[in-house]
Protein backbone atom coordinates (compact mmCIF):
# COMPACT_ATOMS: atom_id res chain seq x y z
CA UNK A 1 0.00 0.00 0.00
CA UNK A 2 1.05 3.59 -0.60
CA UNK A 3 0.88 6.07 2.26
CA UNK A 4 1.26 9.83 1.87
CA UNK A 5 1.59 11.96 4.98
CA UNK A 6 1.60 15.73 5.26
CA UNK A 7 1.52 17.98 8.29
CA UNK A 8 0.72 21.62 9.04
CA UNK A 9 0.39 23.76 12.11
CA UNK A 10 2.46 23.35 15.25
CA UNK A 11 4.28 26.16 17.04
CA UNK A 12 6.66 26.56 14.13
CA UNK A 13 3.89 26.50 11.55
CA UNK A 14 6.22 24.66 9.26
CA UNK A 15 4.75 22.67 6.41
CA UNK A 16 7.40 20.06 5.60
CA UNK A 17 7.27 18.44 2.16
CA UNK A 18 4.80 15.51 2.16
CA UNK A 19 6.33 12.08 2.60
CA UNK A 20 5.25 9.05 0.61
CA UNK A 21 6.15 5.46 1.17
CA UNK A 22 5.29 2.18 -0.49
CA UNK A 23 5.12 -0.66 2.01
CA UNK A 24 6.29 -3.02 -0.72
CA UNK A 25 9.65 -1.24 -0.66
CA UNK A 26 10.06 -1.41 3.13
CA UNK A 27 11.67 -4.09 5.30
CA UNK A 28 9.04 -6.76 6.07
CA UNK A 29 8.82 -6.01 9.79
CA UNK A 30 8.17 -2.32 9.27
CA UNK A 31 5.73 -2.96 6.42
CA UNK A 32 3.76 -5.31 8.65
CA UNK A 33 3.78 -2.83 11.54
CA UNK A 34 2.37 -0.09 9.33
CA UNK A 35 -0.26 -2.40 7.82
CA UNK A 36 -1.34 -3.42 11.33
CA UNK A 37 -1.62 0.20 12.43
CA UNK A 38 -3.70 1.05 9.36
CA UNK A 39 -6.03 -1.80 10.31
CA UNK A 40 -6.10 -0.81 14.01
CA UNK A 41 -7.20 2.72 13.18
CA UNK A 42 -9.97 1.38 10.96
CA UNK A 43 -8.53 3.85 8.50
CA UNK A 44 -10.78 3.18 5.53
CA UNK A 45 -13.87 3.69 7.73
CA UNK A 46 -12.70 6.94 9.33
CA UNK A 47 -14.48 10.14 8.32
CA UNK A 48 -12.60 12.42 5.91
CA UNK A 49 -12.29 15.06 8.58
CA UNK A 50 -11.48 14.51 12.26
CA UNK A 51 -11.83 17.98 13.73
CA UNK A 52 -11.34 19.06 17.33
CA UNK A 53 -14.46 20.95 18.53
CA UNK A 54 -12.20 23.73 19.82
CA UNK A 55 -8.63 23.80 18.56
CA UNK A 56 -5.77 23.87 20.99
CA UNK A 57 -3.19 26.46 19.96
CA UNK A 58 -0.05 25.16 18.24
CA UNK A 59 -1.28 21.60 17.67
CA UNK A 60 -0.49 19.82 14.45
CA UNK A 61 -2.85 18.77 11.70
CA UNK A 62 -2.11 15.61 9.71
CA UNK A 63 -3.35 14.59 6.28
CA UNK A 64 -2.96 10.90 5.55
CA UNK A 65 -3.82 9.42 2.19
CA UNK A 66 -3.65 5.66 1.65
CA UNK A 67 -4.06 3.60 -1.48
CA UNK A 68 -4.23 -0.08 -0.61
CA UNK A 69 -3.41 -3.14 -2.72
CA UNK A 70 -7.02 -3.32 -3.94
CA UNK A 71 -6.66 0.25 -5.23
CA UNK A 72 -9.06 1.56 -2.58
CA UNK A 73 -8.16 5.13 -1.76
CA UNK A 74 -9.03 7.16 1.33
CA UNK A 75 -7.87 10.49 2.78
CA UNK A 76 -8.22 11.63 6.38
CA UNK A 77 -7.47 15.15 7.63
CA UNK A 78 -6.97 14.90 11.39
CA UNK A 79 -6.41 17.53 14.09
CA UNK A 80 -3.73 16.21 16.42
CA UNK A 81 -5.86 16.65 19.54
CA UNK A 82 -8.78 14.81 17.89
CA UNK A 83 -6.75 11.80 16.77
CA UNK A 84 -8.47 8.45 17.36
CA UNK A 85 -6.70 5.49 18.88
CA UNK A 86 -3.52 4.39 17.08
CA UNK A 87 -3.66 7.24 14.57
CA UNK A 88 -0.68 9.11 16.01
CA UNK A 89 1.21 5.80 16.24
CA UNK A 90 0.57 5.32 12.52
CA UNK A 91 1.82 8.85 11.79
CA UNK A 92 4.99 8.27 13.82
CA UNK A 93 5.61 4.88 12.21
CA UNK A 94 5.41 6.46 8.76
CA UNK A 95 7.71 9.33 9.82
CA UNK A 96 10.25 6.89 11.22
CA UNK A 97 10.11 4.59 8.19
CA UNK A 98 10.89 7.50 5.90
CA UNK A 99 13.71 8.76 8.10
CA UNK A 100 15.67 5.53 7.82
CA UNK B 1 -9.72 40.85 33.21
CA UNK B 2 -13.29 41.73 32.35
CA UNK B 3 -14.42 38.12 31.96
CA UNK B 4 -13.40 36.94 35.37
CA UNK B 5 -14.90 39.99 37.02
CA UNK B 6 -18.27 39.74 35.33
CA UNK B 7 -18.58 36.04 34.64
CA UNK B 8 -19.64 34.72 38.02
CA UNK B 9 -21.46 37.70 39.36
CA UNK B 10 -25.23 37.63 39.47
CA UNK B 11 -26.98 40.81 38.30
CA UNK B 12 -27.82 41.66 41.90
CA UNK B 13 -24.14 42.06 42.68
CA UNK B 14 -23.07 44.14 39.73
CA UNK B 15 -23.30 47.75 40.77
CA UNK B 16 -25.38 48.95 43.67
CA UNK B 17 -28.02 51.65 43.17
CA UNK B 18 -26.53 53.92 45.85
CA UNK B 19 -23.00 53.67 44.46
CA UNK B 20 -23.91 54.98 41.04
CA UNK B 21 -24.51 58.47 42.42
CA UNK B 22 -20.97 58.59 43.75
CA UNK B 23 -18.78 60.44 41.26
CA UNK B 24 -16.11 58.40 39.45
CA UNK B 25 -13.13 60.18 40.96
CA UNK B 26 -14.35 59.15 44.39
CA UNK B 27 -14.96 55.57 43.29
CA UNK B 28 -11.51 55.52 41.74
CA UNK B 29 -9.95 56.63 45.01
CA UNK B 30 -11.87 53.95 46.85
CA UNK B 31 -10.68 51.21 44.49
CA UNK B 32 -7.11 52.07 45.40
CA UNK B 33 -7.43 53.01 49.05
CA UNK B 34 -10.73 51.63 50.27
CA UNK B 35 -11.15 48.56 52.45
CA UNK B 36 -10.61 45.28 50.59
CA UNK B 37 -14.20 44.17 51.23
CA UNK B 38 -15.49 47.10 49.24
CA UNK B 39 -12.82 47.39 46.57
CA UNK B 40 -14.04 44.70 44.24
CA UNK B 41 -17.61 45.92 44.30
CA UNK B 42 -16.46 49.51 43.78
CA UNK B 43 -14.40 48.40 40.84
CA UNK B 44 -17.28 46.55 39.23
CA UNK B 45 -19.56 49.52 39.75
CA UNK B 46 -17.00 51.81 38.23
CA UNK B 47 -16.43 49.55 35.24
CA UNK B 48 -20.15 49.11 34.76
CA UNK B 49 -20.90 52.81 34.86
CA UNK B 50 -17.85 53.79 32.84
CA UNK B 51 -18.80 51.30 30.18
CA UNK B 52 -22.27 52.84 30.04
CA UNK B 53 -20.70 56.25 29.61
CA UNK B 54 -18.30 54.88 27.01
CA UNK B 55 -15.28 55.98 29.02
CA UNK B 56 -12.71 53.79 27.31
CA UNK B 57 -9.75 55.50 28.93
CA UNK B 58 -11.10 54.74 32.37
CA UNK B 59 -11.56 51.11 31.48
CA UNK B 60 -7.99 50.96 30.20
CA UNK B 61 -6.79 52.37 33.50
CA UNK B 62 -8.93 49.95 35.49
CA UNK B 63 -7.60 47.10 33.43
CA UNK B 64 -4.21 47.84 34.90
CA UNK B 65 -5.33 48.02 38.55
CA UNK B 66 -4.78 44.97 40.71
CA UNK B 67 -7.96 44.46 42.64
CA UNK B 68 -9.25 41.70 44.87
CA UNK B 69 -6.81 39.14 43.55
CA UNK B 70 -4.40 36.88 45.39
CA UNK B 71 -1.18 38.47 46.61
CA UNK B 72 0.54 37.29 43.47
CA UNK B 73 2.53 34.23 44.38
CA UNK B 74 3.56 31.94 41.61
CA UNK B 75 2.27 28.39 41.75
CA UNK B 76 4.40 26.43 39.31
CA UNK B 77 4.41 22.68 38.87
CA UNK B 78 6.43 20.72 36.34
CA UNK B 79 5.58 17.18 35.25
CA UNK B 80 7.61 14.61 33.32
CA UNK B 81 5.74 12.67 30.66
CA UNK B 82 8.76 10.38 30.07
CA UNK B 83 7.97 10.34 26.34
CA UNK B 84 4.33 9.38 26.85
CA UNK B 85 1.39 11.58 26.01
CA UNK B 86 -1.09 11.13 28.84
CA UNK B 87 -1.16 14.50 30.61
CA UNK B 88 0.06 15.74 32.95
CA UNK B 89 2.68 13.07 33.74
CA UNK B 90 4.70 12.52 36.91
CA UNK B 91 5.11 15.55 39.17
CA UNK B 92 8.82 16.33 39.40
CA UNK B 93 9.11 19.91 40.63
CA UNK B 94 6.81 22.18 42.58
CA UNK B 95 6.96 25.84 43.50
CA UNK B 96 10.00 26.52 45.64
CA UNK B 97 11.50 23.05 45.10
CA UNK B 98 15.24 22.76 44.41
CA UNK B 99 16.54 22.60 40.86
CA UNK B 100 16.14 19.36 38.96
CA UNK B 101 18.94 17.49 37.20
CA UNK B 102 16.80 17.78 34.08
CA UNK B 103 17.36 21.01 32.17
CA UNK B 104 13.92 20.72 30.48
CA UNK B 105 12.28 20.80 33.92
CA UNK B 106 14.33 23.77 35.06
CA UNK B 107 13.72 25.76 31.90
CA UNK B 108 9.97 25.15 32.02
CA UNK B 109 10.00 26.25 35.66
CA UNK B 110 12.27 29.28 35.25
CA UNK B 111 10.79 30.64 32.04
CA UNK B 112 7.17 30.30 33.13
CA UNK B 113 8.23 32.24 36.23
CA UNK B 114 9.85 34.92 34.09
CA UNK B 115 6.69 35.24 31.99
CA UNK B 116 4.59 35.51 35.15
CA UNK B 117 6.94 38.22 36.48
CA UNK B 118 6.76 40.10 33.19
CA UNK B 119 2.96 40.21 33.15
CA UNK B 120 2.81 41.14 36.83
CA UNK B 121 5.42 43.86 36.80
CA UNK B 122 4.59 45.42 33.45
CA UNK B 123 0.80 45.04 33.29
CA UNK B 124 -0.16 44.18 36.87
CA UNK B 125 -1.64 40.93 35.62
CA UNK B 126 -1.57 38.05 38.09
CA UNK B 127 -0.91 34.90 36.06
CA UNK B 128 -2.56 33.71 32.87
CA UNK B 129 -6.15 34.26 33.95
CA UNK B 130 -5.45 37.47 35.83
CA UNK B 131 -6.45 35.71 39.03
CA UNK B 132 -3.39 33.76 40.16
CA UNK B 133 -4.03 30.59 38.14
CA UNK B 134 -1.44 27.85 38.68
CA UNK B 135 1.21 27.36 35.99
CA UNK B 136 1.54 23.71 35.00
CA UNK B 137 4.08 22.45 32.48
CA UNK B 138 4.70 18.95 31.17
CA UNK B 139 8.02 18.13 29.52
CA UNK B 140 9.27 15.19 27.40
CA UNK B 141 5.96 14.87 25.54
CA UNK B 142 6.06 11.97 23.08
CA UNK B 143 9.21 11.03 21.14
CA UNK B 144 11.17 13.39 18.86
CA UNK B 145 8.27 15.78 19.22
CA UNK B 146 9.00 18.97 17.29
CA UNK B 147 6.51 21.11 19.13
CA UNK B 148 5.14 22.85 22.20
CA UNK B 149 1.50 23.76 22.83
CA UNK B 150 -1.06 25.13 25.25
CA UNK B 151 -3.93 22.70 25.78
CA UNK B 152 -6.32 25.18 27.38
CA UNK B 153 -5.07 24.50 30.91
CA UNK B 154 -1.33 23.86 30.79
CA UNK B 155 1.83 23.99 28.72
CA UNK B 156 3.28 20.94 27.01
CA UNK B 157 6.80 20.67 25.56
CA UNK B 158 8.50 18.22 23.23
CA UNK B 159 12.18 17.37 23.08
CA UNK B 160 12.58 18.14 19.40
CA UNK B 161 14.10 15.54 17.09
CA UNK B 162 17.68 16.75 17.57
CA UNK B 163 18.19 17.03 13.83
CA UNK B 164 16.02 19.98 12.93
CA UNK B 165 14.77 21.14 16.32
CA UNK B 166 16.26 21.26 19.77
CA UNK B 167 14.18 21.03 22.94
CA UNK B 168 11.31 23.51 23.02
CA UNK B 169 11.87 24.62 26.61
CA UNK B 170 15.13 26.20 25.48
CA UNK B 171 13.54 29.42 24.26
CA UNK B 172 12.05 31.96 26.68
CA UNK B 173 9.87 33.50 24.01
CA UNK B 174 8.36 30.09 23.19
CA UNK B 175 7.22 29.79 26.79
CA UNK B 176 5.96 33.37 26.77
CA UNK B 177 4.13 32.56 23.52
CA UNK B 178 2.40 29.51 24.98
CA UNK B 179 1.37 31.26 28.19
CA UNK B 180 0.01 34.16 26.17
CA UNK B 181 -2.34 31.72 24.40
CA UNK B 182 -3.76 31.26 27.88
CA UNK B 183 -4.04 35.00 28.43
CA UNK B 184 -5.84 35.37 25.10
CA UNK B 185 -8.18 32.54 26.03
CA UNK B 186 -9.26 34.47 29.14
CA UNK B 187 -9.42 37.82 27.36
CA UNK B 188 -10.33 38.31 23.71
CA UNK B 189 -10.72 34.55 23.09
CA UNK B 190 -9.70 35.01 19.45
CA UNK B 191 -10.87 32.00 17.46
CA UNK B 192 -8.03 29.88 16.16
CA UNK B 193 -8.51 30.14 12.41
CA UNK B 194 -8.08 32.70 9.63
CA UNK B 195 -7.59 36.34 10.69
CA UNK B 196 -8.70 36.02 14.33
CA UNK B 197 -6.38 33.00 14.60
CA UNK B 198 -3.47 34.86 13.05
CA UNK B 199 -4.09 37.67 15.55
CA UNK B 200 -4.13 35.08 18.33
CA UNK B 201 -0.77 33.82 17.09
CA UNK B 202 0.58 37.33 16.76
CA UNK B 203 -0.33 38.36 20.29
CA UNK B 204 1.53 35.28 21.48
CA UNK B 205 4.62 36.22 19.48
CA UNK B 206 4.37 39.86 20.62
CA UNK B 207 4.17 39.11 24.34
CA UNK B 208 6.60 36.23 23.98
CA UNK B 209 9.22 38.49 22.49
CA UNK B 210 8.44 41.28 24.97
CA UNK B 211 9.04 38.83 27.83
CA UNK B 212 12.46 38.14 26.37
CA UNK B 213 13.26 41.81 25.76
CA UNK B 214 12.12 42.74 29.27
CA UNK B 215 14.20 39.98 30.82
CA UNK B 216 17.27 41.00 28.84
CA UNK B 217 16.55 44.72 29.41
CA UNK B 218 16.75 45.38 25.69
CA UNK B 219 15.36 48.44 23.99
CA UNK B 220 13.44 47.96 20.73
CA UNK B 221 16.45 48.82 18.59
CA UNK B 222 18.68 46.28 20.34
CA UNK B 223 16.21 43.38 20.28
CA UNK B 224 16.53 40.67 17.62
CA UNK B 225 12.75 40.40 17.07
CA UNK B 226 13.14 36.68 16.42
CA UNK B 227 10.84 33.95 17.66
CA UNK B 228 12.50 30.69 18.60
CA UNK B 229 16.05 31.83 17.95
CA UNK B 230 18.24 28.94 19.10
CA UNK B 231 15.56 26.27 18.59
CA UNK B 232 16.90 25.16 15.23
CA UNK B 233 19.59 22.48 15.46
CA UNK B 234 23.08 22.96 14.10
CA UNK B 235 23.28 22.63 10.36
CA UNK B 236 19.79 23.98 9.69
CA UNK B 237 19.89 27.00 7.43
CA UNK B 238 17.96 29.47 9.54
CA UNK B 239 18.18 31.85 12.50
CA UNK B 240 14.78 31.30 14.10
CA UNK B 241 11.24 30.05 13.51
CA UNK B 242 9.89 33.52 12.74
CA UNK B 243 11.12 37.08 12.36
CA UNK B 244 8.92 40.02 13.32
CA UNK B 245 11.46 42.41 11.85
CA UNK B 246 11.60 40.67 8.47
CA UNK B 247 8.85 38.07 8.07
CA UNK B 248 9.76 35.44 5.51
CA UNK B 249 13.51 35.47 6.19
CA UNK B 250 13.87 33.29 9.30
CA UNK B 251 14.88 30.06 7.51
CA UNK B 252 15.36 28.46 4.13
CA UNK B 253 16.32 24.80 4.37
CA UNK B 254 15.41 21.84 2.13
CA UNK B 255 13.98 19.92 5.08
CA UNK B 256 11.82 22.80 6.29
CA UNK B 257 11.08 24.71 3.17
CA UNK B 258 11.34 28.48 3.21
CA UNK B 259 9.81 30.73 5.85
CA UNK B 260 6.36 31.43 4.33
CA UNK B 261 5.42 34.47 6.38
CA UNK B 262 4.18 37.60 4.58
CA UNK B 263 5.02 41.09 5.81
CA UNK B 264 2.16 42.70 3.87
CA UNK B 265 -1.47 42.01 3.05
CA UNK B 266 -0.66 41.65 -0.63
CA UNK B 267 0.98 38.31 0.23
CA UNK B 268 -1.75 37.12 2.55
CA UNK B 269 -1.91 33.29 2.58
CA UNK B 270 -5.36 32.19 1.48
CA UNK B 271 -4.99 28.41 1.73
CA UNK B 272 -6.67 26.15 4.26
CA UNK B 273 -3.55 24.57 5.80
CA UNK B 274 -2.67 25.57 9.36
CA UNK B 275 -6.27 26.61 10.05
CA UNK B 276 -6.09 29.20 7.32
CA UNK B 277 -2.45 30.06 7.92
CA UNK B 278 -2.60 31.27 11.52
CA UNK B 279 1.18 30.85 11.92
CA UNK B 280 1.77 32.32 8.47
CA UNK B 281 -0.39 35.44 8.33
CA UNK B 282 0.63 36.34 11.89
CA UNK B 283 3.66 37.85 10.13
CA UNK B 284 1.53 40.85 9.15
CA UNK B 285 0.39 41.99 12.62
CA UNK B 286 3.81 40.93 13.99
CA UNK B 287 5.50 43.30 11.61
CA UNK B 288 3.06 46.09 12.47
CA UNK B 289 4.00 45.73 16.14
CA UNK B 290 7.70 45.76 15.31
CA UNK B 291 7.19 48.97 13.30
CA UNK B 292 5.34 50.69 16.14
CA UNK B 293 7.93 49.66 18.72
CA UNK B 294 10.96 50.68 16.68
CA UNK B 295 9.34 53.93 15.53
CA UNK B 296 8.68 54.97 19.13
CA UNK B 297 11.98 53.69 20.48
CA UNK B 298 12.81 52.93 24.09
CA UNK B 299 11.45 49.75 25.68
CA UNK B 300 8.92 48.10 23.41
CA UNK B 301 6.77 47.00 26.36
CA UNK B 302 6.31 50.54 27.68
CA UNK B 303 4.20 52.00 24.91
CA UNK B 304 3.69 49.61 22.00
CA UNK B 305 3.22 46.74 24.47
CA UNK B 306 0.80 48.75 26.57
CA UNK B 307 -1.35 49.57 23.53
CA UNK B 308 -1.37 45.95 22.45
CA UNK B 309 -2.20 44.75 25.97
CA UNK B 310 -5.04 47.23 26.27
CA UNK B 311 -6.33 46.09 22.88
CA UNK B 312 -6.17 42.39 23.78
CA UNK B 313 -7.81 42.80 27.17
CA UNK B 314 -10.38 45.50 26.52
CA UNK B 315 -11.11 46.06 22.90
CA UNK B 316 -11.32 42.99 20.71
CA UNK B 317 -13.20 39.70 20.66
CA UNK B 318 -13.39 36.18 19.21
CA UNK B 319 -13.97 37.14 15.58
CA UNK B 320 -11.92 40.30 15.28
CA UNK B 321 -10.31 40.80 11.87
CA UNK B 322 -6.94 42.44 11.12
CA UNK B 323 -8.67 45.70 10.16
CA UNK B 324 -10.77 45.73 13.32
CA UNK B 325 -7.72 45.00 15.48
CA UNK B 326 -5.79 47.76 13.73
CA UNK B 327 -8.60 50.23 14.35
CA UNK B 328 -8.73 49.11 17.98
CA UNK B 329 -4.99 49.71 18.46
CA UNK B 330 -5.38 53.19 16.96
CA UNK B 331 -8.23 53.96 19.37
CA UNK B 332 -6.30 52.49 22.26
CA UNK B 333 -3.25 54.62 21.44
CA UNK B 334 -5.53 57.65 21.40
CA UNK B 335 -7.04 56.71 24.76
CA UNK B 336 -3.70 56.02 26.42
CA UNK B 337 -1.55 58.75 24.88
CA UNK B 338 -3.96 61.25 23.38
CA UNK B 339 -5.64 61.71 20.03
CA UNK B 340 -3.07 62.91 17.49
CA UNK B 341 -0.18 61.80 19.72
CA UNK B 342 2.99 60.47 18.15
CA UNK B 343 2.09 57.07 19.59
CA UNK B 344 -1.22 57.06 17.76
CA UNK B 345 0.44 58.27 14.55
CA UNK B 346 3.04 55.49 14.81
CA UNK B 347 0.28 52.90 15.15
CA UNK B 348 -1.67 54.20 12.15
CA UNK B 349 1.48 54.40 10.07
CA UNK B 350 2.51 50.84 10.95
CA UNK B 351 -0.80 49.34 9.87
CA UNK B 352 -0.64 51.34 6.64
CA UNK B 353 2.83 50.00 5.96
CA UNK B 354 1.62 46.41 6.21
CA UNK B 355 -1.43 47.17 4.08
CA UNK B 356 -4.15 46.62 6.68
CA UNK B 357 -5.18 50.26 6.89
CA UNK B 358 -5.43 51.95 3.51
Amino acid sequence: MRVTLSRSGGFAGIVPPPVTLDTAALPTGIARQIAQLVASTGFFDLPNRLAAPARQPDRFQFTVRIVNDDDQEHTVICDEEAAPEHFIELVRAVQQAVRK
Amino acid sequence: MRKHILANRSPAHVGCPICTIIPSHMLRHLTQHGPDSLRERMLQTLQHSERLRGQRDMLAYLGAVALATPTGTKRRTVYDLAHGTRLPGKRVRGEGDPRSKDIHVNEAYDFSGTTYDFYKQVFNRISVDGNGMRLDSSVHYSVDYDNAFWNGAQMVYGDGDGVIFQRFTKSLEVIGHELTHGVTQFEAALEYHDQPGALNESFSDVFGTLTKQWKLKQTADKADWLIGAGLLAKGVNGVAIRSMKAPGTAYDDPRLGKDPQPAHMKNYFKGSADNGGVHINSGIPNHAFYLVATSLGGNAWDRAGRIWYDTLTNMIGPNTTFKQAADATVRSAGNLFGGGSKEQKAVTSAWKQVGVIK
